[in-house]
């Protein structure tokens, strides 16, 4: 028994010096990896100021079509990839990777550094602009209306809205801050606003259509989009109530960025780049609503 | 009022995910074989009661059991390269998403299984190596032909489930928007406005590989008779 530890011992001396020569190799491996890397990150620097070059990256959503989707190839696609590629011709100085992202991910990632443009028609709020740089130049307009389902024929107005439910999707979206805005102002309508986390899923547009909700407040873009894809399941009521800009979002110091890609965005604009863009992807919009 | 389900969006969906599978696969099968290795290192400081490295462990282990996955993620993607820009320097804020995604499991796993390896090498009674040293066999023939053999055997089953749960916990790189398969499953849903069924077709190929690791342990438990037979 006693030799039996002795050997135990010996043989946790031994482990314990092979662990540690294992630790120290890979501390060292390590080491000399990171100072690789570094070597390596220096010469992408360097390669990028010689050649004058700057890596970008650029992140949109994966699950908005018309806006940003991807389409049966894997191909990221839609209006804000075909503007960011144009963008991307415009500045020679500038090489944009363009990535996909989830929408929850995509302003922390900006924040962190993650990604350098964020874009997913993000509007501008004064929390936003506390934390981040947004661009001058507008990259979408959506004309916002009162939506409801196909078959309601009672709602024609904000007015008629006596006790009803709302769907506002998500509490910090700009929809949800509209219901609450228009409650908080008319109390005697008694409007129940929910938030399903996405007013656009199957289950949003069965509650539409069985009027477990009854109106929405949404975008000619995605309400047309809605129609085109599943039929006409939806329509919208009287005149647009708010018209609201998509921008461009920036970490706080990259205005360097910011002023590049506003003048490209400028330069798009004018020499009509950008009106054929934004007619290949929403020229269906108008027909959908107007049919409805 | 179009249908919610269609079999032509359902087989539609089929090949344009299972484009993504083997992203899914390369995941999983990363994630398990470096938490292995991980794994090892951390059972045998375990069952070795290495000092210092032990408590380490120890440490480690009690964290990463007391982590919830989807928090383990989170902390690896959002956290991680800042803390190794302060630490080492190096930027790695940029490095595919999946990167992040298999190191959160790498540390979870590695937990996980090194307890299964320990508790696996425990099971092997003491009497056994004291036996084995009284007849005059080293620490190293010891631990070869005598305690690992059994302990294989009973590793194998958990080692298993554990496989199954690590492949189908890999479905919550979603929450940071990398592109495998129930990625792609979403971004399918988003272009055809039709979630229902890629989230099927994922379901389907989820529980078929699933089964498929449960039927493949099985047949390794089932080939793997030593130190069972005379049980």
């Amino acid at each position: 028994m006693k030799k039996f530890f002795g050997k135990m011992k010996t043989i946790k001396k031994g482990v314990a010096l092979y662990l540690a020569m294992v630790c120290g190799i890979a501390f060292l491996s390590g080491c000399g990896n990171t100072a690789k890397e570094k070597a390596a990150t220096n010469d992408n620097t360097q390669n990028a100021t010689t050649k004058g070059v700057t890596k970008v990256k650029f992140a949109s959503g994966t699950i908005n079509w018309p806006f940003c989707f991807m389409d049966e190839n894997g191909e990221l696609s839609g209006f804000e990839y075909d503007l960011a590629r144009e963008v991307d011709k415009v500045l020679d100085q500038y090489e944009f990777e363009i990535v996909g992202s989830e929408w929850e991910d995509m302003l922390t990632s900006v924040k962190l550094g993650k990604i350098d443009i964020a874009a997913w028609t993000i509007k501008r709020s004064p929390e936003r602009e506390e934390n981040f740089l947004f661009s001058d130049e507008v990259e979408t307009v959506q004309k916002f209306y009162l939506t409801v389902g196909a078959n309601n024929n009672d709602i024609k107005s904000l007015e008629d809205l006596q006790d009803a439910t709302v769907d506002g999707s998500s509490t910090e979206e700009y929809i949800y801050k509209f219901w609450e805005k228009y409650s908080k102002e008319h109390p005697e309508q008694n409007i129940n606003i929910i938030a399903s986390g996405n007013c656009f899923s199957d289950a949003g547009i069965e509650a539409l259509q069985n009027g477990s909700t009854t109106a929405l407040f949404m975008d000619d873009i995605s309400v047309a989009g809605q129609i085109e894809k599943r039929g006409k399941v939806l329509k919208v009521v009287g005149e647009p109530l708010a018209e609201e800009y998509g921008y461009y979002v920036y970490n706080k110091d990259n205005t360097e960025l910011k002023e590049a890609v506003d003048g490209a965005l400028k330069e798009l604009k004018e020499n009509g780049v950008y009106d054929r863009l934004y007619d290949k992807w929403f020229s269906f919009v108008d027909e959908s609503l107007e049919t409805k | 009022m179009s249908s919610y389900f269609t079999w032509e969006g359902f087989f539609a969906a089929i090949p344009l995910l299972l484009e993504y599978l083997p992203v899914t696969l390369r995941v999983t099968f990363i994630s398990l074989v470096v938490a292995t290795i991980i794994a090892v290192f951390v059972a045998l400081i375990r069952v070795r009661r290495v000092p210092v490295l032990n408590m380490v462990c120890k440490c480690y282990l009690h964290i990463m059991r007391g982590l919830p996955y989807v928090v383990i993620l989170l902390l690896v993607y959002y956290y991680l390269p800042f803390l190794v820009r302060k630490i080492f320097a190096v930027d790695i804020n940029r490095w595919d998403k999946l990167v992040f995604a298999v190191i959160a499991f790498i540390l979870h796993e590695g937990a996980y299984i090194g307890e299964i390896l320990r508790a696996a090498v425990e099971s092997v009674p003491k009497v056994q190596s004291e036996a084995a040293y009284s007849v005059g066999m080293s620490e190293m023939q010891t631990f070869f032909r005598i305690v690992l053999p059994q302990s294989v055997k009973v590793a194998i089953p958990a080692y298993g489930s554990n496989l199954v749960e690590l492949f189908q916990n890999t479905t919550i790189t979603f929450m940071i928007g990398a592109m495998d398969l129930i990625g792609r499953a979403n971004t399918v849903g988003g272009a055809t406005m039709h979630y229902i069924e890629p989230y099927l077709v994922v379901a389907v190929v989820y529980v078929i590989i699933s089964i498929l690791i449960e039927l493949l342990f099985k047949f390794l438990d089932s080939k793997y008779k030593f130190g069972a037979s005379t049980v």
